[in-house]
């Protein structure tokens, strides 16, 4: 199979690989994903003025990279800790990602950043769960689109179980809602894009590989700490999100 | 990563789908399931997030933006090269 997986992933094919399954289906990033393939597939070796077009994504990346003492924003370690998550998110201070989730939030103000931002950490699924209006238009009973948004715009691990040609099919968790809490649910099996016409992202898919998902594609290979990492991170951010545990019940009678 | 943006609405495409044109030029299908209100007329502007019309944008409020972006891109546009 032709992929750009020969070696370790630049910071700029490690971004694209994550943004093109968005920009394909038209959702950010610049008009044309053509370019945003290119990079992800490792055949344009310099597209740094492309993941600053993901106006969504970037301004993360620059926080995480001057949190960190690191001067390239598309340096791998910075790409990593925004995708699935790593020891740099930790550095980043709750003011500032709290300042930075204010200036995204959806001006109808139907995020929940105004209401949690400062508890969540600076991976993906942050911008999902707290800057998206989802959250607040699924506690309104618009269920089923957002539920849908949430649980395939978050980066979501998964176990392939199958390899079937240009697509696989891959044991992950879903998101659910209780009306009250959003949450990991229960596992389902879901048919996932890995290439195009024998084109990917990541070399030899097999039965039993770990694997980092974004809308309707596999976009790499996780190793045990990254998918550790990125379940810790999405757990942290959707209690970040969630309201906050009910206060134990008063003792009567002393 | 994801962010909301305005769009115009090129034609109703049938139940629940409109065709609309964001402010680059694409045109795409978008969901009126989360959509509050009446249906969208063409020449109208929602607000569209990930493949869904979340809210209508007031009209004049969108046609500045517009207008605004599209003065912010041809800045950004480098002119043609002169030919030696």
């Amino acid at each position: 199979m032709r992929d750009g997986s020969s070696g370790p992933a630049s910071g700029e094919t490690l971004f694209a690989r994550y943004a093109y399954p968005p920009n394909a289906l038209g959702y950010c990033g610049p008009p044309d994903a053509g370019p945003t393939w290119s990079a992800a597939i490792g055949s344009v070796p310099r597209t740094r003025h492309l993941a600053a077009a993901f106006d969504g994504a970037w301004p993360y990346l620059v926080l995480l990279a001057g949190s960190n003492g690191i001067a390239d924003p598309l340096d791998p370690r910075v790409v990593e800790a925004y995708w699935v998550g790593n020891e740099l998110v930790h550095a980043v201070s709750p003011v500032a990602l709290g300042a930075l989730a204010h200036r995204l939030g959806h001006p109808s103000g139907a995020g929940c950043a105004a209401a949690a931002p400062a508890a969540g950490m600076p991976q993906h699924s942050f911008h999902v769960f707290a800057v998206y209006p989802w959250l607040g238009l699924l506690r309104k009973g618009r269920v089923e689109p957002a539920l849908h948004v949430l649980d395939q715009c978050r980066i979501r691990g998964g176990r392939v179980e199958e390899v079937d040609g240009d697509h696989a099919l891959v044991t992950s968790r879903c998101l659910a809602f209780d009306g009250r809490d959003l949450s990991v649910g229960v596992e389902r099996v879901e048919r996932v894009r890995h290439r195009v016409d024998g084109v990917g992202f990541i070399a030899d898919l097999h039965r039993g590989d770990v694997v980092a998902m974004h809308w309707d594609w596999i976009c790499d290979r996780l190793p045990p700490t990254s998918a550790r990492s990125l379940a810790a991170c999405t757990e942290h951010n959707l209690a970040a999100v969630n309201p906050s545990p009910a206060p134990p019940a008063p003792t009567t009678g002393d | 990563m994801c962010m909301s943006r305005l769009h115009v609405v090129r034609a109703l495409k049938g139940p629940g789908v409109a065709e609309v044109e964001d402010l680059a030029g694409s045109v795409h299908d978008v969901s009126l399931l989360a959509l509050d209100g009446p249906a969208p007329l063409p020449g109208s502007w929602l607000v569209v997030h990930s493949g869904y019309a979340l809210g209508h944008a007031d009209p004049v409020e969108a046609e500045r933006v517009a207008l605004e972006w599209a003065a912010a891109a041809e800045a950004a546009t480098p002119p043609p090269r002169r030919r030696r």
